[in-house]
């Protein structure tokens, strides 16, 4: 009997952290993109590029090893210059969160939530991978590679927050991906410095659906991911709505203060797939 | 008797706690779950909107409150249908019949001795022990008591049926003569036969108090076995019966030499068995049996058996063995030696062994001396058996110890002068002791001494034209023998046939009984050898057990000094059998007032331990109850899961059979005969070698099958030699081999005789009722001559046989064929120089390799070759 004296879900998390190593996070992210059936998001504008947009004619001034010999040559007596479409390449920055917390899981979730974050964050490395910009770790700007990525996504993170002080080129894209639930205050002070080096950030706030909606019956005892009693409830029902009430509340402040600072903020329940928030952070960002 | 009551019924008053039990554990409801949240933080100082009390589900209560329950009740010690308490009070006692027919009841007698001692225990009363058969060493029936319940039991399992009869009339002598104080309560447990004196027994017990009399149902009382007047054995029954009787006729070494089944006589309620004498094995029946039944009294011996005598031949020693005219002791040793122990030498010599027969083969010159000793022994009971030859016929005066005197000269019936041809021996007269002997080929006698016409001798064998050929004459309590033709086959056949064996016999088994009456001398006694037990079980004899004075043997009735058993000296042997004087078996009939029951109608069965294992359960579901309500059901299922997952047999199987499936083996059947399965082995071997020397097929080895018990999917091609002596398949062996060759197997089949023709016929009768399809010869152009190499004929170990397979209308699967049978030996071929018996050159086993190698390409690549075949007509088509 003592294996049922343990703490209830002790084990699950311990289940579930090693079953997510970094081949098996590539493997999610590339299924969701799959699933997600959206193609590279090219810019349509001429630059230097890969793939081609149209012929024009040359002009002095041109480069002439940019001429296009074979274009040219069924024609008569003009020149033609082969222009590729610009692909500029912008730097992504992604972070996501961890700590004790992001473990959770409840039966009716996919995936636990720190799962869901790994697998948010290199989806969307891989996704603006493919669009031409450079995505890379928040807090380790020398990697780039997917497998490397998923290798960083996977390694064991603490942080609730993103860190403050790190170089950030200007004009990068920011994508903070955690749950937030940290007291709204430190979330907003948090926010506002990053804000201030760049204005275009992305924040996806992944939650259970337990714990947004408290769907336990009776007499049950409650603890936080450190193992502090928080509640000893009777009747766990009769709280349910002051609950819920306070959770949306918290949420509208981290909404509040991301939207503040003029970035973008999405909520990600852990029962719904992740191609859904995926795909409608590409639309706006295309 | 159909009820319920409690052993110790006070213990129910607990249940009276239960409501505060009810009440306890309501208030103390289980310990409520532990969640972990994240969010758990944002529940702090929320306060529920209603207050639901602390309680515990109601089904928990009930499911506590009910092993409290149960485990109170099977405490109690509950029993369904309790045995009536012993009726009456005082003293019980107990009359147990432990007389012969006890043996066929004594189960019944004993548990229901022991039901009533756990009464008698329980109401504290004392109780007498009383057998009605005296035992071993005694003289009376023995009464016991009083006894405390507990001591009764200790000497009722001492108890044993006896081999011999009930002393009923004494009995109630002893207790007449002894009355108990007061009226006692009496419980005849009764083996349902009146063995005499009953009424008079039940007479006493009913004056000293109440009886109750317990009786086997009819058809389970015992049944008898004694001599029926006319030399058969009869059955005795005391009642009607419905079930015929078996009798068996056993031999010494308890062989079961014949046995017959009949019906009981409605009218005197018995059987006659007579186990015929021309079945040529009465002589060696050593015992009868009636089938089924368990007591001594089913048991009749006879006396005879095989038992080995001595006999003595009258000539010169062994040493001596070179000379022609013993010609005769050769004949007499080889038909005698397995039967008896045999001495050859001097008649004075051979008298001083005391054998049980002396055998003069044509032998007349002895002193007086010899003379006269011999007629001492043989009137002693000796058997003295002569035979004739030159030597008698040259005698002029009158033998000594002949059965009759004999005319001078011998009967030459092949001489020339004679008119008289030879003549056959007649078949044996009915009263003659060498009747049932089976005459099988005719004998001839071409030569004999005639005895005196007129003599007075018994006649034991007659010539067809009426001449004896075998005389005997009682002297005294022995017996004289003459055989009027020589012992060896001089003078007639009869030595060279199986007659003469049986005669010989015949006469061993008169040898020393030698007349009707015994002379055991002054005082002789018959010691015992062997005595029967209760349950006719042959044991050696007690310290108590007597022997019988001779002239007193016949009258003597089997008894506690004289159990029934074979009494007599090593040369001698008397059966002394429970059914002698007896004539009749009686049912026991009880007189009014007193009760009679059947056995084994008390039932009690204590049913404590189900309530406790009721209780054990439910307190189990109680745990699992709890471990769900702290919210590890999840876990709690998949512990189960653990624990009650078997571990599949069919994985151990698979393992086991795991080791073929990794390459590609050749295999073979097990015949049974060991040199077939030496040989196959050897012969797959080689055939193995040769293939990985030339081939790409590297066989991992060879396997040797069970058809019936291995499984056959990992082998491609499955060699079957035939043993000579082929046992036919089980219906296991036969479903296994269907499977294999439905789902692609190939067989090779080896009848091993190396004749040309194979008729399918017999071999679906060989094969029994494996699907054998329509075969054919292989044909010129079959795939088998070209699977590797180009092949005119198919040599095993024999060259000349057909090779058949499925014929090619049938394919059923391609056109490959799943038998290839032929006669040719082919392991044999294979092995080569490796089994001794192989003719063949170098050349034909290499043609033997050959056909190996393109029957495993067959089952390998089946029709994969034929396209070659076609080739020519392919080219032609596309022009070329």
């Amino acid at each position: 009997m003592t294996a049922f004296s343990l703490k209830p879900g002790a084990l699950r998390h311990e289940a579930e952290r090693a079953a997510l190593a970094a081949p098996d996070l590539l493997l999610l992210a590339e299924e969701t993109i799959r699933s997600l059936g959206t193609g590279e998001h090219a810019r349509r504008r001429s630059g230097p590029g890969h793939n081609f947009r149209q012929f024009r004619d040359y002009v002095p001034g041109d480069l002439p090893r940019s001429i296009d010999w074979r274009r040219s040559a069924r024609s008569d007596e003009r020149l033609y210059v082969r222009q590729t479409e610009e692909e500029k390449p912008q730097t992504a920055l992604i972070w996501r969160g961890g700590g004790p917390g992001m473990d959770f899981r409840s039966k009716s979730a996919l995936h636990s939530k720190v799962v869901t974050a790994q697998i948010l964050a290199l989806s969307l490395a891989i996704l603006l991978g493919r669009g031409g910009e450079r995505a890379r770790m928040l807090d380790s700007p020398e990697i780039f590679s997917p497998e490397d990525m998923a290798r960083y996504l996977c390694a064991e993170q603490n942080q609730t927050l993103p860190p403050e002080h790190v170089n950030i080129p200007a004009h990068a894209h920011l994508i903070l991906i955690g749950d937030f639930l940290n007291p709204p205050e430190q979330t907003a002070a948090a926010f506002h410095d990053l804000s201030a080096k760049t204005r275009n950030g992305l924040v996806i706030q992944v939650l259970d659906p337990a714990e947004l909606e408290l769907p336990y019956e009776g007499a049950a005892v409650f603890t936080d991911p450190e193992g502090t009693i928080r509640a000893r409830l009777s009747d766990t029902q009769g709280i349910r709505t002051a609950y819920a009430q306070r959770i949306q509340d918290h949420i509208e402040q981290v909404r509040t203060c991301t939207t503040r600072t003029g970035w973008a903020y999405h909520l990600h329940r852990t029962d719904s797939p992740p191609e859904a928030i995926l795909r409608k952070i590409m639309e706006n960002q295309s | 008797m159909i009820g319920f009551s409690f052993l110790h019924p006070l213990i129910l008053s607990a249940l009276i706690l239960l409501p505060g039990l009810w009440i306890l554990l309501r208030v103390m409801p289980p310990a409520p779950r532990r969640i972990m949240l994240p969010t758990a933080r944002f529940l702090e100082g929320l306060i529920p909107e209603r207050h639901a009390a602390e309680r515990t589900p109601w089904w928990i209560l009930l499911l506590r409150t009910l092993i409290a329950a149960l485990i109170i009740t099977g405490l109690a010690g509950p029993v369904m249908n309790p045995a009536e308490p012993l009726p009456g009070t005082g003293p019980v006692r107990l009359v147990i019949d432990t007389s012969w027919p006890a043996a066929q009841s004594w189960e019944m007698q004993m548990k229901a001795a022991g039901d009533i001692l756990t009464r008698a225990a329980q109401e504290n009363r004392l109780v007498f022990v009383t057998e009605t058969a005296p035992p071993p060493g005694a003289q009376k029936p023995l009464i016991q008591g009083p006894l405390d319940p507990g001591h009764a039991r200790e000497i009722l399992n001492t108890l044993a049926p006896r081999p011999w009869s009930a002393d009923l009339q004494g009995l109630a002598r002893l207790l007449e003569e002894a009355p108990p104080s007061g009226k006692i309560r009496t419980i005849w447990l009764s083996h349902g036969l009146d063995e005499g004196g009953a009424a008079t027994l039940i007479q006493t017990l009913r004056t000293q108090g109440e009886l109750e009399l317990l009786v086997p149902s009819a058809e389970s009382l015992p049944l008898l076995l004694i001599n029926a007047p006319n030399s058969g054995v009869r059955v005795l029954a005391s009642g009607p019966r419905q079930n015929p009787v078996t009798v068996q006729a056993l031999a010494g070494n308890g062989q079961v030499l014949n046995q017959e089944t009949r019906p009981l006589d409605s009218q005197t309620f018995s059987a006659d068995f007579t186990f015929t004498r021309d079945a040529a094995i009465p002589e060696d029946i050593a015992r009868f049996r009636i089938v089924g039944q368990q007591s001594a009294g089913a048991i009749l011996l006879t006396g005879d058996d095989s038992q080995r005598r001595d006999v003595g031949i009258v000539g010169p020693g062994e040493e001596a063995e070179a000379k022609p005219f013993i010609e005769d002791l050769y004949y007499l040793r080889r038909a005698l030696e397995p039967y008896a122990t045999l001495h050859t030498g001097e008649p004075a010599d051979l008298l001083s062994q005391d054998p049980s027969m002396i055998i003069l083969p044509d032998t007349v010159a002895l002193t007086p001396d010899t003379l006269n000793r011999l007629e001492k022994w043989v009137s002693k009971g000796g058997l003295l058996l002569r035979f004739a030859g030159p030597n008698t016929a040259a005698v002029t005066e009158p033998l000594p110890l002949i059965p009759s005197p004999l005319r001078g000269g011998g009967r030459a019936m092949d001489s020339a002068l004679a008119g008289d041809k030879p003549v056959d021996l007649a078949p044996f007269p009915k009263e003659s002791p060498f009747y049932g002997i089976t005459l099988r080929d005719s004998i001839t006698v071409s030569r004999q001494i005639l005895p005196e016409a007129g003599a007075k001798t018994a006649i034991w064998a007659t010539l067809e034209d009426g001449t004896p050929l075998i005389t005997a004459a009682a002297l005294e309590n022995g017996l004289l023998v003459m055989v009027h033709t020589t012992a060896s086959a001089a003078w007639s056949d009869l030595p060279l046939s199986g007659a003469y064996v049986d005669i010989l016999k015949r006469l061993l088994k008169l040898s020393g009984h030698g007349g009707k009456t015994l002379d055991f001398g002054e005082g002789g006694t018959l010691d015992p050898l062997m005595i029967l037990d209760g349950y006719g079980r042959s044991v050696s004899p007690r310290s108590t057990t007597r022997a019988i004075p001779a002239e007193t043997f016949a009258e003597t009735r089997p008894g506690p000094l004289h159990p029934p058993g074979l009494y007599g000296r090593a040369s001698l042997r008397e059966p002394l059998n429970v059914g002698d004087h007896i004539e009749d078996l009686k049912a026991l009939k009880s007189t009014a007032g007193v009760n009679v029951h059947p056995y084994g109608s008390s039932t009690a069965r204590p049913l404590m331990p189900y309530f406790l294992y009721a209780a054990l359960i439910l307190f189990l579901l109680d745990g699992m109850a709890a471990i769900a309500l702290m919210g590890g059901f999840a876990r709690l299922a998949a512990c189960a899961i653990l624990f009650f997952v078997p571990i599949s047999p069919a994985l151990a199987a698979e393992s086991a059979d795991g080791q073929y499936a990794d390459g590609f083996t050749l295999a073979f059947f097990r015949s049974g005969n060991p040199e077939t399965d030496s040989m196959a082995q050897h012969g797959l071997e080689a055939l193995a070698g040769a293939l990985k020397d030339r081939t790409s097929a590297e066989p991992a080895g060879v396997a040797a099958l069970d058809p019936a018990a291995d499984t056959l999917a990992f082998f491609p091609l499955i060699y079957w030699p035939l043993a000579p002596v082929s046992v036919s398949l089980s219906p296991k062996a036969v479903e296994n081999i269907r499977h294999y060759l439905d789902h692609g197997g190939t067989l090779l089949i080896d009848t091993r005789t190396g004749s040309g023709e194979i008729n399918p016929a017999a071999l679906s009768h060989l094969l029994g009722a494996l699907p054998i399809p329509p075969l054919e010869p292989i044909g010129p152009e079959h795939v088998l001559r070209r699977s590797f190499y180009l092949l005119d004929e198919f040599p095993g170990r024999f060259a000349n046989g057909l090779v058949w397979a499925e014929s090619s209308e049938s394919a059923g699967r391609d056109g490959v064929s799943p038998l290839i049978i032929g006669s040719n030996d082919w392991a044999g071929g294979w092995s080569g120089e490796r089994s001794g018996g192989y003719a063949g050159t170098e050349r034909q086993r290499e043609m033997a390799l050959r056909f190996g190698i393109n029957v495993v390409m067959y089952a390998l690549t089946g029709n994969y070759k034929t396209d070659q075949v076609h080739v020519r007509a392919l080219l032609d088509r596309i022009g070329r």
